[in-house]
């Protein structure tokens, strides 16, 4: 109940002293609308550019894949002992990758706050 | 609201003019939030594109949970704290202080008048100014703020604490200026 009369009594104050500012600031700032046929061109070429850069995306993302993958295939006809010591250091190199970057982000979540 | 919802049907769908009609409604009404959010115009009108652009990506995406300017808002939003982020501290600060000038200026020759309550707005830190305008201005409670800005609800609790305190502070220093 405290809690709520405190926001309540805030929001009051944030209407009485700062509102009537911030609405007449939006008054001032006011944009027309952009013409719906410049903003359809803008949305259908950005589709376009979006849907390309997808495209190269996978292109390189395949490409890598099956070279990593030539390797890999390479590498274990010749020597399996080879190939399980990479695989090991490919797996702890992933995880201490995904555990580094969760605890950046933890910390991260606490700089904010 | 009708209109809107049968709009918005269309847009995820995939229809252009229905995006482009969306984005038209709501241009002005994300930038003036961008703009009260940065408080600096050039910076307001990169994001309020930016955020247009990332909604062309993601309107498949789009749920309806939530009001689609609310949806914008909060893209916009996550764009801001992720350039924050980017930026130096340093280099923010002044860059800051140079767009508050140059947006009082402007302010004075458009509305004849550059409220104290603006004044004091701009000191706030950018994480509590968006905290403050969303829970005070726009109305959205702080478990939507939270759930917008993908931020801990503890977070947002403590920046709409520390923002409505500071801008307190700021505009109470500004009546005694002003007596004094």
């Amino acid at each position: 109940m405290k809690k709520n009369g405190a926001h309540d009594e805030e929001q009051l104050w944030f209407d009485e002293q700062v509102k009537t500012g911030l609405l007449k600031f939006d008054q001032a700032y006011e944009r027309p609308e952009p013409e719906l046929a410049q903003l359809e061109a803008f949305v259908a070429e950005h589709r376009r550019q979006h849907r390309r850069k997808l495209l190269r995306e996978l292109a390189l993302f395949w490409l890598v894949a099956a070279i990593v993958l030539t390797a890999i295939l390479g590498l274990l006809d010749r020597s399996w002992i080879w190939y399980v010591t990479l695989q090991g250091i490919s797996a702890v190199g992933a995880i201490g990758f995904i555990a580094a970057a969760s605890v950046k982000r933890r910390k991260q979540s606490w700089k904010n706050s | 609201m009708h209109d809107e919802a049968a709009i918005i049907k269309q847009a995820v769908k995939g229809d252009i003019r229905s995006l482009s009609e969306l984005l038209r409604l709501h241009y002005s009404f994300l930038y003036q939030y961008v703009l009260k959010l940065t408080m600096d115009k050039s910076k307001a009108e990169d994001i309020t594109q930016e955020t247009m652009l990332k909604a062309i990506e993601k309107i498949g995406t789009y749920k309806a949970k939530a009001k689609f300017s609310t949806w914008l808002i909060a893209i916009a939003s996550r764009l801001v704290i992720d350039r924050a982020r980017r930026s130096q501290r340093e280099r923010r600060y002044v860059q800051e202080e140079g767009a508050l000038r140059q947006l009082r200026y402007e302010s004075l020759g458009r509305m004849n008048d550059w409220p104290d309550a603006l004044e004091a707005l701009g000191q706030l830190d950018e994480n509590h100014r968006m905290a403050v305008l969303l829970k005070y201005y726009y109305g959205y409670a702080q478990e939507e703020i939270a759930d917008m800005l993908d931020t801990p609800l503890g977070t947002v609790k403590s920046r709409i604490h520390a923002g409505i305190k500071q801008l307190r502070k700021e505009m109470a220093q500004d009546e005694e200026e002003r007596s004094s």
